[in-house]
């Protein structure tokens, strides 16, 4: 048994990492890419609830090996993978999600002459997903992040040949990236103090090492954690990086990826409780994120982009989970949250992703009255937008509603002051989420075609999506930047346009957005078997009062929507302030200000190694002519003087020879 | 024995040929030459391999009167990077069939590669320290004529600087060398590498020690070459020809940092000891440095000259470290840096020659769009570069990293782990330069002015060091178990 558990969680890892191989290889064929693509994804999802099955049904192996541990003196990297209950729940879930996606794709990008690159990075970044997840060492874990950083880099400029993606990405990518830096400072301080890097032993030994060497650690880790899930203040490159073709969006950015931090630090809970301050740090973040980012959410002109900040807020709420439970509670909150968040977001994303392809575009103007014209989306829209909102029975309730009850529970046992911070935080993000839930649902189903001109040219103004790139202070801004501030109707703000001719949905695509509904719905039962490992724990009068806010929520935003001719509730914000919203308040600028100076310092380096460094090299060639001219002239060809440098060099010898005697 | 000898011998022989053909009055022709070449680096090749594998020694006796041996032996440290050496001589060939050398007479050139790759050789197999300075020396004048003669030539000033500025460097730096070695073997009474290793020191006092090793490290710095010591090289670079660009960063840079190894820590651990904390300044100097220059640097070539300055400083770090860990390290980034610079100069050498120049600030088409096997030879070449987890790169950086947070008991723990924190943010703007690399050539719409893609020998060479950027960095194992114990028999004694 123990065997073919270890063999299924390989298994999990290699069938995506030989998937993207092979498909790079025949890129230009599109079935074989295609098959090879969702056959990597649908092995590891067979592997994987194999692994789930298996370990809640006989004995099995935690520890299983990779590539063999590494010879490193005092320092121990045994590169095992570390199966449990955990990694294997997580696994299933993001198992699902890819499979979801590789099957849209399919569809989805079923005309782009790239497909087969898209699926193989698609392929490769499932793989260091299944890695991280699995990982039972620092490295592999370390490998597996950065490895998906460095694949959202290549899916979110997928479409390379479009300015703005290329600025997204290489933002995206740099801002995990600086992040990075701290997060591998905490992960060596981590390894340093058991001198392993496996992270049972990290979890084993640290309890007996100094407080503040782990607050430190996780300190940076939390500051890598930031970055890779979008918190404050590095939150800005998500919302940009919707630039990605939606299959990447709903992948990345909603289900894998940015929940991997959750992941991360739910794997080591039981040293992260230890650590108060390195949690009052997370919690404040968190606070700041998902008040922020909901209230960002409600103002965005464009569909996707609220759905990338209502991520941003979801996050938050996750990684808040774990900020506040109690050490008796555990990680189970949070990573309950991340499953069900992977659930209904990746739903939400292939819905807006289809109904974009059916309306060509996903700007709130576009697709107004969306699923009146299209009422194959309803269900699944409204199944997405009532479990983001976290309304029961569905999966978002159950989950969201465990969060409030470690929150509770913090308050409640410990009093600490981040408990507070996250218990009124949660209670403001509850109304914002319900609210721009509402005003997203309004639009979708809003029915005015008579208005539809006007409307149009009173956003127009407020579709420009700015994107101040950090590589754009790098160089001159190249002539004929493309930006979409064209402003004409039909001209999405957020993605490439999809031709009307589009091939109608595919089978695959059309079933893996009913799976994904139909674990949106059934998925807040699914938690309280013991498949998921995870005791949601419940609050009732908390949950109650959470209702009663959406349901506030709900009522107000009606409102506003009623008072509008556009029937968008977001428009009482008027076009300037939506364009401020659109640009996320110009977080950016905080970005350029820490690059442009790096990049004048490097012109001052540059200059430094010409006129100072290698300055002092040349002056070895100028003193050596210098020197050698002035021998020349002594050397005057003159008997006499010769004789006078004789007499000289005698009398030297002399008194040297006296004194010295 | 007989298969230490054929590796050296067969470079040697075709090299003097080749050359002496290209003197005669009717040199070879270009494929003649080509592929007399290749046979004779695939023999070599073959002759290195085997001679890793049986791990034969040869000791006897050469100029008495000196205590000068001839000593030859392979070891765990040198088998990867003869393996390395042999392969790329074996690429440059491969190459410059599918791009020919521009400038004089293809024979001469092939008798270059082939008077560095002995040398190269003959200083990996070096058991005596005499003969490692002979053999570091083998490789200077060859590889000036590959930069003077079959260089750059659209500037005739700049690449007689070029030139005249690594031969200048170079001998100044191996003038020292020689004092500290000829220091070395008369404090010591021994000139063979495995007795000197043996006696770790034992006997020699603590200043002199440290002398004999601050004129080693000073000497071998300007090879490796590490801050401020590095200004020859971006200019050697620019200049030099694809085949010596890549000879130059992927084998004779590691002729430095191997020298550092058998020379100064292992004969002299006190004295290194000592000079440890400046030379791991210099080291991290060196990453931020080179990093930063490459922000702005508009040239590819020097750009990728500077990124090397950066990644040896890397090495550095690890070196100094005086740990099992940090050795282990700087051995590993050593190899990597040899793979990933060797597919970078491959690369932007191609580029060079499609474009007409290097230089960034001109609008290109977009490799991605033209050239789908050169753009994504590019993003494996810089992901590798910048250190991205699961490639080759990442290892020596992040051990490297690990070592110096944890070094060894002499060496000051709190400056170390400064430098730590400096050298991960040197690792951000690697990440900073690549994307900007790749922003600026590798994406975009520009389909003008069109070039052709790699294929033939270029595609091939490009294909199997992609392959190995990819290997190495999934199974490191390969490299650091080969190193393991005899890095474990240097440390044991570092740190008693």
């Amino acid at each position: 048994m123990s065997d073919s558990v270890s063999l299924s969680a390989q298994v999990v890892i290699l069938a995506p990492f030989v998937a993207a191989i092979l498909g790079l290889l025949v890129a230009r064929n599109r079935p074989a890419g295609a098959l090879i693509s969702i056959a990597g994804a649908a092995v590891s999802l067979v592997a994987g609830a194999h692994v789930l099955y298996a370990i809640h049904h006989g004995p099995f192996s935690p520890e299983v090996p990779t590539v063999g541990p590494l010879p490193l003196g005092q320092l121990k990297m045994p590169l095992t993978l570390l199966v449990d209950e955990l990694s294997a729940i997580v696994v299933v879930a993001v198992a699902i999600v890819g499979l979801a996606v590789q099957l849209f794709s399919q569809w989805y990008l079923h005309d782009d002459d790239r497909y087969g690159v898209f699926v193989a990075s698609v392929s490769l970044f499932l793989s260091a997903m299944f890695l991280v997840v699995l990982s039972g060492d620092l490295v592999l874990t370390l490998i597996g992040w950065e490895v998906m950083g460095w694949c959202s880099y290549l899916l979110i400029g997928h479409n390379s040949r479009k300015e703005s993606a290329n600025k997204a990405a290489t933002k995206a990518f740099l801002v995990t990236r600086i992040a990075d830096l701290a997060f591998v400072i905490g992960l060596i301080i981590l390894a340093s103090g058991v001198s392993t890097t496996s992270i049972t032993a990290v979890i084993d030994g640290w309890p007996d090492l100094p407080a503040a060497s782990l607050t430190a650690a996780f300190l940076c880790l939390l500051i890598g954690v930031a970055g890779k899930s979008a918190q404050f203040p590095f939150h800005d490159w998500l919302p940009d990086a919707m630039e990605g073709p939606t299959p990447a969006s709903a992948l990345i950015h909603a289900a894998t990826m940015v929940a991997a931090g959750t992941f991360f630090l739910a794997r080591l809970f039981p040293i992260f409780v230890l650590s108060d301050p390195a949690r009052l740090a997370l919690a404040m973040i968190t606070a700041v994120t998902m008040v922020g980012a909901a209230i960002i959410a409600f103002g965005q002109s464009d569909l996707k982009r609220m759905l990338a900040y209502s991520t941003l807020s979801q996050i938050a709420l996750m990684l808040s989970a774990l900020a506040v439970a109690p050490a008796s509670v555990g990680a189970g909150p949070g990573v309950l949250h991340l499953l069900s968040h992977a659930m209904f977001k990746a739903l939400l994303f292939l819905a807006i992703g289809w109904l974009s392809v059916l309306v060509a575009g996903t700007a709130a103007a576009k697709m107004s009255g969306g699923v009146r014209y299209h009422p194959q989306l309803r269900l699944p829209i409204a199944i997405g937008l009532l479990a983001l909102a976290g309304v029961p029975p569905l999966v978002g309730f159950v989950s969201k509603e465990s969060i409030l009850g470690a929150a509770y529970d913090n308050v409640t046992e410990l009093g600490s002051l981040s408990g507070w911070i996250v218990l009124v935080s949660f209670g403001v993000t509850v109304v914002l989420t319900a609210a721009y839930c509402t005003r997203a649902w309004l639009v979708l189903t809003h029915l005015s075609p008579a208005d539809e001109a006007v409307r149009r040219a009173s956003l127009a103004a407020s579709r420009t999506v700015v994107d101040v790139s950090l590589v754009e202070i790098f160089t001159e801004p190249a002539p004929g930047t493309v930006r979409d501030s064209s402003g004409t109707p039909g001209q999405p703000a957020a993605e490439v346009e999809h031709d009307h001719g589009h091939a109608g949905i595919f089978p695959g695509a059309r079933v893996s957005i009913g799976a994904l509904a139909f674990l949106s719905v059934v998925g807040g039962l699914i938690i309280f078997t013991p498949l998921v490992g995870v005791e949601p724990h419940l609050v009732w009068g908390l949950a109650a009062s959470s209702l009663l806010l959406i349901l506030v929520a709900w009522l107000s935003v009606r409102r506003m929507a009623a008072m509008n001719s556009s029937g968008d509730a977001a428009d009482f914000l008027g076009a300037r302030r939506i364009a401020l919203f659109d640009r996320g308040f110009g977080v950016d600028g905080i970005y350029v200000a820490v690059v442009s100076p790096v990049v004048r310092l490097a012109r001052i380096v540059v200059t430094a190694d010409r006129d100072l460094i290698d300055a002092s090299v040349r002056s070895t060639v100028v003193a050596t002519r210098w020197a050698g001219a002035a021998s020349e002239r002594a050397h005057t060809r003159k008997p006499s003087d010769y004789l006078v440098w004789l007499l000289l060099g005698l009398l030297v010898v002399g008194v040297s020879g006296v004194t010295l005697w | 024995m007989i298969l230490l000898f054929a590796a050296l011998a067969i470079p040697a022989v075709a090299g003097t040929a080749l050359i002496l053909s290209g003197r005669g009055s009717r040199p070879l022709s270009g494929g003649n030459a080509n592929m007399l070449s290749l046979v004779a680096s695939l023999a070599t090749a073959a002759f290195v391999l085997a001679a890793v594998i049986a791990r034969p020694v040869v000791d006897q006796q050469w100029l008495p009167s000196l205590g000068i041996r001839l000593q030859f032996a392979v070891d765990g440290i040198s088998a990867p990077l003869l393996i390395l050496t042999a392969a790329l001589s074996v690429a440059v060939v491969v190459h410059a069939g599918s791009r020919p050398p521009h400038g004089g007479s293809p024979a001469t050139f092939y008798g270059c590669l082939q008077l560095v790759e002995l040398g190269a050789l003959a200083t990996f197999f070096a058991r005596d320290a005499i003969i490692f300075y002979v053999s570091f020396e083998i490789v200077l004048i060859p590889m000036w004529v590959l930069i003077s003669r079959y260089g750059d030539s659209r500037d005739l000033v700049a690449r007689a600087d070029a030139s005249g500025r690594f031969v200048l460097f170079t001998v100044l730096g191996s003038t020292l060398m020689l004092i500290g070695i000829l220091a070395l073997v008369q404090a010591s009474g021994t000139a063979s590498l495995d007795a000197l290793a043996a006696s770790r020191g034992a006997g020699l006092e603590r200043h002199t020690q440290i002398i004999i090793a601050a004129l080693l490290l000073v000497g071998l710095s300007i090879k490796i070459p590490v801050f401020p010591l590095h200004t020859w090289l971006p200019p050697a670079h620019t200049i030099a020809p694809t085949a010596g660009s890549v000879m130059l960063a992927a084998v004779l840079l590691k002729m430095g940092t191997y020298g550092v190894v058998r020379l100064v820590i292992a004969p002299l651990p006190i004295g290194f000891g000592a000079l440890a904390p400046a030379f791991a300044i210099l080291g991290v100097a060196g990453i931020i440095w080179g990093g930063l220059a490459c922000l702005v640097e508009n040239d590819l070539k020097r750009l990728i000259a500077y990124s090397s300055v950066a990644h040896m400083g890397f090495v550095v770090l690890g070196l100094s470290s005086g740990t099992t860990v940090g050795l282990q390290a700087a051995l590993f980034a050593n190899i990597a840096h040899g793979v990933v610079s060797a597919l970078l100069f491959f690369l932007v050498g191609g580029l060079k020659e499609r474009w007409g120049s290097a230089d960034l600030a001109t609008a290109r088409a977009a490799l991605r769009e033209v050239s789908p096997r050169l753009g994504f030879a590019l993003i494996v070449g810089f992901a590798a570069s910048l250190g991205l987890p699961g490639l080759v790169g990442f290892w020596g950086e992040f051990l490297a990293m690990y070592s110096a947070w944890n070094p060894a008991p002499d060496r000051p723990l709190l400056l170390m782990r400064v430098l730590v924190v400096v050298a991960v943010l040197g690792a951000g703007v690697a990440a900073g330069y690549s994307l900007r690399v790749l922003r600026l050539i590798w994406s975009g719409d520009r389909t003008t002015p069109a070039h052709t893609d790699a294929r033939g020998g270029e595609w091939s060479v490009l294909a199997v060091l992609v392959c190995s950027v990819l290997v190495l960095g999934v199974a490191p194992g390969l490299v650091l178990n080969s190193t393991a114990k005899d890095v474990a028999a240097i440390t044991a004694e570092v740190s008693r």
